[in-house]
């Protein structure tokens, strides 16, 4: 290993220590499923370095958020492309739980996020967690900006219904 | 109204935080990313030290191994069958890219069977995986438990040796019958439930020959995917199995009797840890390895009488439900014929009677 790989290295190993785990947990948000977010958030960091020169020091977090988050969309719609697939051969890959699925009906503060559907899930994900601006959300999701706010206000007035209700709920 | 929007927002943040955090990071999450990236930049500089002469002749096996695989798959009527059509879908299904062996897996996918496929896909995805210039980890392949349940009815008065037969049929290539039980009412009903496990690249024959035992009534097929079930027991076994050489280490340098007692009590406990997770793994690769078959025979009341072989046989068994359709015919013949004959006898008697009398007057 010369100097620059080492020099590389070093700081392949500071990128993780400050961003691995809220990568590996917006991918977690973003699949419901730790193993693959697990794969996600080693993915990017192995080709962060592999880019080695082209990804600057101050620029990391930017990056490597990006990518974190293309390869978990990715994986995604592969997901979805492959479920439907099966179903329409009539064959069901999954009829256990998923063990995401624990770990999420055991909160219940998200509840409200967890009845949003799929196309407003995941621009809330980006915007509120991953704090993509609406741009950047709107090239992951490869939509249009417009449609990237819309969802955005559907999704807030949405959560603001629910969230008022588990309020009455709750004082009641 | 912007406050509003502002509270809500905050809101979501913190509810995406609490969500967020029930996500636990691995402990060794950082340390396999680590390892990862090395093994990633030793494989980019072997590559870029291999001789030239070597990526050439590398080059033209490949370009041969694919003209190979091509014509194979173009001549071969075995990539038309659904066996290779389905392992093919395994690899996919497993996230496998294509790598140059792909062609000749199918193949062998294909001689195999459907079921072959999925066990073989996770070679699919390995190879595929190594082959890759991008070393990130090998995605780990879907790992399908399968279960088939099929109910046959058979025709009257077969169900003792089709009964035989399904046993026999669970228990040939490698199966074996778990639980089994008939039940005769006489002369109502028979049927028989049976539950059997098999080598997973059997159950497509299986089922098939299970089918042919009579009419299929139900046939249901379906998957569990348990591989996030295997990865996390391979996690914590890791986990187990580092705590365990950690001891070890610590153990090697103990000074006093309490430190040593102390840490071979540590060690028993994680190594009951380790051997009861290995268990619990083995366990749901089994169900992985090993299919499970539910097999319902049945022979109702109204099941259809079988058709005799040979021609004589059939004559005179058409002769006999000819005689009795016409016995059949006279005696509803007969029932209509009573009382009009008895109305005639009657009406006759009755006018004998009456120009008798007619006569006397």
């Amino acid at each position: 290993m010369d100097i620059d790989e080492q020099e590389a290295y070093g700081l392949l190993e500071v990128w993780v220590a400050e961003h691995q785990a809220t990568l590996y947990r917006a991918a977690c948000l973003i699949l419901r499923d730790p193993a693959a977010a697990e794969e996600v958030a080693q993915e990017a960091f192995v080709r962060a370095y592999r880019a080695g020169a082209h990804v600057e020091d101050g620029d990391a977090r930017r990056w490597l958020r990006r990518v974190a988050v293309n390869l978990a969309l990715n994986r995604l719609r592969s997901r979805t492309r492959e479920e439907r697939a099966l179903g329409r051969v009539g064959f069901r890959p999954d009829d256990g739980e998923d063990p995401a699925d624990a770990v999420v009906g055991r909160l219940d503060t998200n509840a409200a996020l967890a009845r949003l559907p799929e196309r407003l899930r995941l621009p809330v994900i980006l915007r509120y967690y991953v704090d993509l601006s609406e741009r950047e959300i709107a090239s992951a999701l490869e939509l249009r900006v417009g449609t990237v706010k819309s969802r955005l206000h559907e999704a807030r007035r949405l959560l603001a219904e629910d969230l008022s209700i588990a309020l009455v709920e709750e004082v009641g | 109204m912007s406050e509003m929007v502002d509270v809500l927002e905050q809101a979501v943040r913190e509810i995406l935080e609490l969500e967020a955090a029930t996500y636990e990071v691995p402990a060794d999450l950082a340390a396999r990313t680590l390892s990862a990236a090395r093994r990633a930049d030793s494989r980019r500089r072997d590559v870029r030290r291999a001789p030239r002469g070597w990526l050439i002749a590398a080059a033209a096996a490949a370009a041969v191994v694919a003209l190979v695989a091509g014509g194979i798959v173009l001549t071969g009527d075995d990539t038309k069958s659904t066996p290779s059509v389905r392992a093919t879908q395994a690899l996919t299904r497993n996230g496998a890219r294509p790598a140059f062996g792909k062609a000749t897996q199918d193949q062998s996918f294909g001689a195999e069977g459907a079921i072959g496929g999925v066990a073989n896909a996770t070679v699919g995805a390995g190879a595929s995986a190594a082959g890759d210039s991008f070393a990130a980890p090998a995605a780990p392949s879907t790992q399908i438990a399968r279960t088939s349940d099929v109910e046959v009815q058979v025709d009257r008065g077969q169900f003792a040796s089709k009964w035989r037969e399904a046993n026999e049929l669970a228990a040939r290539d490698g199966g074996f019958v778990v639980d089994s039980s008939a039940t005769t009412v006489r002369g109502q009903l028979a049927t028989g439930h049976l539950t059997a496990r098999v080598p997973v690249r059997h159950l497509d024959d299986l089922v098939r020959d299970l089918r042919q035992l009579g009419t299929p009534i139900r046939v249901n097929e379906t998957g569990r995917d348990v591989s996030p079930q295997l990865v996390d027991y391979d996690a914590r076994i890791r986990n187990a199995q580092a705590r365990e050489a950690q001891l070890l280490q610590l153990l090697s340098g103990a000074r006093t009797g309490r430190a040593v007692a102390e840490i071979q009590s540590q060690l028993d406990g994680t190594r009951g840890e380790i051997e009861g997770l290995q268990g619990e793994r083995a366990k749901v690769q089994a169900e992985v390895d090993l299919a499970t078959v539910q097999a319902t025979v049945t022979e109702p009341l109204n099941a259809p009488k079988p058709e005799p072989k040979g021609s004589w046989n059939k004559a005179l068994h058409r002769a006999g439900d000819g005689i009795v359709a016409v016995l059949t015919g006279l005696i509803v013949a007969l029932g209509y014929a009573a009382p009009i004959a008895l109305l005639a006898v009657i009406a006759f008697q009755t006018r004998r009677r009456w120009r008798r009398r007619a006569l006397e007057g």
